[in-house]
């Protein structure tokens, strides 16, 4: 089981990171400055999303545990064995579900079998708009609706097998596939609307090790090695690749995204840099650099806010005001 | 019969000929439309052309006095000593002054899962926060101890609303239940692009009370594709055009209002596109279409898009409407010629749009312009207005404009069409609907007769 030392919450307001010794920490990323909290005692390898807004799953030793951020400090849930072999693990509303070769489990008191899976789990997420779970198994089938059968369906894609790491986007309601068939591609397969399909593909060199895909879907964090040269930002509209400005940072580094499309890094000292990305890219600029862009990127929104009367701008707005969509 | 009366025309009413023959009158205080055919329209023209005339009516039972009695009743001529400048004020402060109503443009989500060419927005912000869900909650609730609510009007928008279900789900259950509670009247729509209208989501939508669905389709599938694809890239077309077909099919009650907005561009294909919906929707009543000419909105490609304006765009436009009513698709765009069928929504004080961090804006085009931001809704349901930035939004209006006051077209916006062009350009904002009222005119008896024979057989 490979799962991040970093994650924000639902809202993607909170910020939880696995520190030294295995401390959990965690930070209200709305907060100015960010306000930031530490539960000792969980010896923590790992942090999901929990069901609930300031809430986390933590994973650590073959157990886990809630946590809970409240105004009066973090609140610790009581601890769950994970059943033997778990690939994968995730939030379902209140409880947790864990995902092993053989089966999607639920944890309510004591595990219970959801559904028998004939392939290992790639990938378990919480599709939050349909209040569902969805797997993708190494043998390329994805299962919606896998805890409500007035929901489940399946379907199998062979050319989706054996992909290197997957990430759910609920934006575009798909799911990233990188390298399947241990091709140097990823592949964006929709899930929703049903059935899934491949979207389309971007070439993508072997070697991705991870795969976060950020609030609004425009950013995916593509990792290939543990450090900060080891991470790419793929920007899905424009279809570019950027480097994320994350110098000063050592060892391994854990990337998370907040809703107000914000990248959060952690580095293996514990340090912390959250960096404003800008919203679209699909803006035409010359340099590869975030930096340029987003001086770029204002500058437009700027312009459109400014006065604009040729071109029949007056009227052309005046028509936008009854809701240009 | 009456007794004598004197008259004058309406300084709201105007009239145009007809390239059929007769004229068109209006009056945009009443909102009434009539094809007046020859040789009557000689006669209709003689008593309204001169604003100063006095029309003395003998009630003599003679045509003209049958006449002028008849364009009485509709509003077209008026008693000579009647104040129609009071009625055109009334109107609008009826308007402003409502308490009983409160109108929540709602984005659940700034994320969209496409990425049309000429979009203004930058999809910023993801889902909306939980705190924000609580001070919408909270809100409705002081509205309604505090201000008397009786009117409840959620729209829901985005980015694309559907991105987040569960946001609209989660509120839309509180709205109905609160409403049912308290006597409230509840009304929901949803502007989408109508990809994930699956036919699941679109039966729980109306469930839910939201009924009301506007749908954007630039053209057949390949020009709508260009200008309305999947962020990154696919096609959109034929899943749409997929859950319009299931929900025609179905009995629900709803309404879907089918948008185009168009440009020299994909003009030319829209006639193809009404002929695809049409074998859809033909003489569905639950379906509409409306035509809008793309603009430059503020959007990342608005150098290089092409727009449409100006004259040339509002008779494409009205070529539209005739190409629809060809394939029994009714025009959604009759309101505009109503009295307040104008109004641009963020005219009115009882109207917010609250983004998914909690901002409160009032308009929901320059969402970044810090004049639009007007407060901030926290969890305890207030919104923290800031008074003076919501004046320049609620009384940038006709009461500022002599211009306005003295316009035949007054009822109808009130000078508050859009209030946005008053703020960042510092000039009227004229529809095109009153700019070129001939034509819109002659369109719109044209489409009515169209409907009316069409009720006929």
């Amino acid at each position: 089981m490979s799962e991040p030392r970093a994650a924000t919450d639902v809202d993607g307001r909170f910020l939880a990171r696995v520190g030294a010794e295995g401390a959990v920490l965690l930070a209200d990323l709305d907060a100015l400055p960010p306000v930031s909290r530490q539960v000792h005692g969980l010896a923590a390898e790992a942090v999901l999303p929990g069901g609930r807004p300031g809430t986390f799953i933590v994973l650590g030793r073959g157990r886990a545990a809630v946590v809970e951020w409240h105004d009066d400090g973090v609140h610790t849930g009581a601890e769950a064995e994970l059943p033997a072999g778990t690939r994968a693990v995730a939030a379902d509303g209140p409880r947790i579900v864990a995902a092993t070769d053989r089966a999607l489990l639920g944890h309510d008191g004591g595990w219970s079998v959801l559904r028998p899976l004939a392939a290992a789990p790639l990938l378990l997420a919480r599709q939050a708009r349909r209040r569902s779970l969805l797997l993708l198994t190494e043998d390329g089938t994805v299962i919606g609706g896998a805890v409500d059968p007035a929901r489940a369906g399946t379907h199998r894609d062979p050319s989706w097998a054996g992909a290197a790491v997957c990430a759910y986007d609920e934006t575009l309601g798909a799911v990233w596939l990188a390298h399947p068939g241990g091709r140097a591609e990823a592949v964006l397969a929709r899930v929703e609307p049903w059935p899934p399909r491949a979207v389309y593909r971007v070439p993508m060199p072997l070697g991705v090790e991870g795969l976060t895909v950020s609030h609004n879907g425009e950013w995916l964090a593509v990792r290939r090695g543990p450090g900060a040269d080891g991470l790419e930002l793929y920007n899905v509209a424009g279809r570019r690749v950027f480097r994320p400005p994350l110098s000063g940072l050592d060892g391994r580094i854990e990337v998370a995204f907040t809703y107000d499309n914000r990248l959060a890094a952690v580095d293996a000292r514990d340090r912390v840099v959250v960096v404003e990305l800008p919203a679209r890219v699909d803006v035409r600029a010359e340099h590869r650099d975030l930096a340029d862009l987003e001086v770029f990127w204002e500058g437009r929104m700027e312009k459109a806010a400014r006065v604009r009367k040729a071109n029949g701008g007056r009227r052309a707005r005046a028509a936008a005001a009854e809701g240009a969509r | 019969m009456g007794g004598k009366q004197t008259y004058r025309p309406s300084r709201f009413t105007v009239m145009a000929p007809h390239d059929a023959g007769g004229a068109v009158i209006y009056n945009s205080l009443r909102g009434s439309v009539f094809h007046v055919r020859e040789p009557l329209s000689e006669r209709v023209h003689e008593l309204l052309h001169n604003r100063s005339a006095r029309l003395a009516d003998e009630a003599d039972g003679s045509e003209r006095s049958r006449l002028l009695r008849a364009l009485a009743e509709r509003g077209y001529v008026v008693p000579e000593d009647h104040d129609e400048q009071a009625d055109a004020a009334r109107l609008r402060e009826t308007r402003v002054n409502r308490a009983d109503r409160l109108e929540l443009i709602l984005m659940p989500t700034e994320s969209c899962n496409f990425r049309c060419t000429y979009c203004y927005e930058d999809f910023a912000l993801g889902k909306m926060l939980t705190g924000v869900r609580e001070g919408v909650r909270e809100l409705v609730r002081r509205r309604y101890e505090q201000g008397g609510l009786r009117t409840l009007t959620v729209s829901w928008f985005g980015g694309e609303p559907l991105v987040a279900f569960d946001v609209i789900e989660e509120l839309s259950e509180y709205f109905i239940d609160f409403a049912e509670q308290h006597g409230i009247t509840y009304r929901a729509g949803m502007t989408t692009n109508g990809y994930l209208l699956t036919p699941d989501t679109a039966r729980r939508c109306i469930e839910l009370g939201i009924d009301r669905f506007q749908i954007t389709l630039d053209g057949p599938r390949h020009v709508h594709d260009e200008s309305r694809p999947l962020m990154g890239g696919g096609s959109s077309f034929d899943d749409i055009m997929a859950n319009l077909r299931v929900l025609a099919g179905t009995d629900a009650e709803f309404a879907a209002l089918l948008r185009t907005n168009f440009s020299p561009s994909n003009v030319g294909s829209v006639p193809e596109l009404l002929e695809e919906v049409g074998r859809i929707a033909e003489g569905d009543p639950r379906f509409s279409v409306i035509f809008r000419p793309v603009g430059q909105w503020g959007g990342a490609n608005d150098d290089s898009i092409e727009t449409a304006a100006g004259r040339d765009s509002e008779a494409a436009k009205l070529d539209l409407y005739h190409e629809a009513s060809c394939h029994d698709l009714t025009g959604g765009d009759t309101r505009t010629l109503k009295p307040g069928g104008s109004v641009c929504y963020a005219a009115n004080p009882w109207s917010f749009v609250v983004r998914p961090n909690g901002i409160v804006n009032k308009c929901t085009v320059a969402l970044r312009d810090v004049q639009n931001m007007v407060g901030r809704l926290t969890p305890d349901g207030d919104m923290h207005l800031d008074q003076e930035r919501m004046r320049l939004w609620t009384e940038n209006d006709e009461t500022k404009d002599a211009g306005c006051r003295s316009c035949f077209f007054r009822p109808s916006c009130q000078g508050a069409h859009c209030p946005l062009i008053r703020i960042q350009d510092g000039v009227r904002p004229c529809p095109p609907q009153k700019v070129w009222i001939g034509p819109n005119l002659r369109t719109y008896a044209d489409l009515v007769a169209q409907n009316r024979r069409a009720a006929d057989v």
